[in-house]
């Protein structure tokens, strides 16, 4: 039986106007693996809510965890019950934390592969799923914006279950997901014609041969280099690629990971 | 070409991994679209106040110019009302197009056909929108600026009905309505733009300060242009140039 194996690095860093406002990054990321699945998530908090930052990080962390713990029990769920699973388990972790929940409000997105092939996505809210496959990338999920740019659909709304939009599948052929925030999206998806930036074919490349830290290092340089120069907005990418024989670089998987954000240096 | 590999690049750092501007997207930016209606009537003659809004125009559009989000951000289209009908003089256009096409050459003369303004700006805007709708373009809440010095001369029943659509817009969230009066504070003909006023509120510009009420909503539109998903914009206050008045109820 084929195993699936799975690389994902990813980043998130402030944009210039919560530096220069001191305020904290809104965009999270998070990634979790265990011995036959990995989940990576990534969430960016509402910017009109003073916690949002914190609400990203639980929801993120909680659904990466959740999704390599219970895999195969969600899978076997139909999409409506699925999503309120989702919805709510998250909602119970954010309603543990102090703030009130309306001020930890954040979009959602996430990627959950077993090593069998099978995969789970979802999306709520705004930010961009890029597939890549061949060197050619099609939008995988859109954004999803209220009337306007600045308005969008929160975990923490009511209707949330109804707006999370889910994916499944067995994945054949070596490919790559990116997951990005909508400041990310900025430079790397065209919204007038409704397609990916070139520069995300060059991201999934980059994780053929690089192991995941570099890249994961690599993605935060081009953020602070050439993202933030172009967006005022935080920046957040998440990026796995696979492959049914082992990559080259990848390092040992059969530890559980539990990792938000960068690692030290 | 050979093939990269991490055999043949063993040593390749985070730094070695940089995007080529080439390969990232063209004009990102969300667009704010500005409908300023500016009276050309007879009446805007008096102490210069039509060259004055030109010349705080002007100094709005370098300012727009200036901030690297705004540039791209910002779509302006100015339209003109006096004598017997308004006129679209600049469509929708970032603010270096139109310091490029140049300002309009406004003369003030005839009557005060504000209905028709209103009439010109919301089909105007609508026809933008449908282009943005058309090709995949996000947008900020739109601004209407109404700026004036007298009361319709045309139709009441226009003017009832041109604030009705600005109330129901307005109330939608779908519009921000500024109406500005200017003039002779003796003398004020301000009634039909506090009608048009969806809160029945306008504001007074003091001492014909155009260069600081421009200097505003260049602020204003800069913090839209940078505003976060679900974020609410705070503007600064409006003390620095206006005065608020206020629609007395009956």
């Amino acid at each position: 039986m084929r195993r699936m194996e799975y690389k994902i690095s990813l980043a998130a860093c402030a944009g210039r106007s919560h530096l220069s406002a001191g305020r904290p990054c809104q965009d999270k990321v998070a990634l979790y693996r265990n011995g036959y699945a990995v989940c990576a998530a990534l969430a960016d908090g509402a910017g009109s809510c003073a916690s949002s930052d914190l609400g990203a990080a639980c929801v993120t962390q909680c659904t990466s965890e959740l999704l390599c713990r219970r895999f195969d029990d969600l899978w076997a769920m139909e999409d409506g019950v699925l999503a309120e699973e989702l919805i709510q388990t998250c909602t119970r972790v954010l309603c543990q934390q102090e703030p009130p929940i309306y001020e930890l409000a954040s979009t959602l997105l996430f990627f959950a592969g077993h090593a069998d092939g099978r995969y789970l996505s979802g999306h709520l809210g705004d930010g961009v799923q890029v597939f890549v496959q061949n060197g050619t990338a099609l939008v995988f999920s859109p954004p999803e914006n209220g009337v306007y740019q600045n308005e969008t659909f929160f975990i923490t709304t009511d209707d949330a279950a109804e707006h999370l939009r889910l994916h499944r599948g067995r994945l054949e052929d070596p490919g790559a997901l990116l997951m990005m925030s909508d400041g990310m999206a900025e430079s790397l998806y065209q919204q007038s014609t409704g397609e990916p930036a070139p520069a995300c074919g060059t991201i999934a490349r980059w994780l053929e041969d690089g192991d995941e830290e570099t890249i994961s290092q690599a993605l935060e340089f081009n953020m602070r280099q050439i993202f933030s120069k172009r967006s005022g907005d935080d920046l957040g990418l998440v990026v796995i690629a696979w492959d049914d024989q082992t990559f080259r670089s990848r390092k040992d998987a059969s530890a559980p990971i539990h990792k938000s954000g960068l690692p030290a240096k | 070409m050979p093939k990269k590999t991490a055999g043949r690049f063993p040593n390749k750092t985070p730094e070695d991994y940089l995007l080529e501007e080439g390969d990232l997207v063209t004009n990102p930016e969300t667009r704010t679209p500005v409908v300023i209606c500016v009276d050309c009537s007879f009446s805007m003659r008096q102490q210069r106040r039509l060259d004055r809004v030109l010349e705080g125009l002007d100094s709005f559009c370098r300012d727009m110019e200036r901030d690297p989000i705004a540039r791209d951000s910002a779509e302006l289209c100015i339209i003109s009302y006096g004598g017997p009908m308004a006129r679209v003089e600049r469509d929708f256009a970032t603010p270096d197009r139109i310091l490029e096409q140049g300002l309009p050459r406004l003369t003030a003369d005839g009557a005060t056909p504000l209905a028709d303004a209103v009439k010109t700006a919301l089909e105007n805007l609508e026809l933008r929108k449908r282009r943005y709708r058309d090709n995949g373009i996000t947008w900020y809440r739109p601004w209407l600026i109404l700026i004036g010095d007298g009361d319709e001369s045309q139709s009441p029943r226009e003017l009832a009905h041109a604030a009705e659509l600005l109330k129901a817009e307005s109330d939608a969230k779908h519009l921000n309505v500024l109406c500005i009066t200017v003039g002779d504070e003796q003398r004020m003909k301000c009634a039909s733009l506090m009608t048009l006023s969806p809160d029945g509120r306008i504001q007074y510009l003091r001492d014909m300060k155009f260069q600081e009420f421009f200097a505003w909503l260049s602020r204003s539109i800069e913090k839209t242009s940078q505003s976060m998903s679900g974020e609410e914009v705070r503007y600064d206050p409006t003390t620095t140039w206006g005065e608020v008045l206020e629609r007395k109820q009956r």
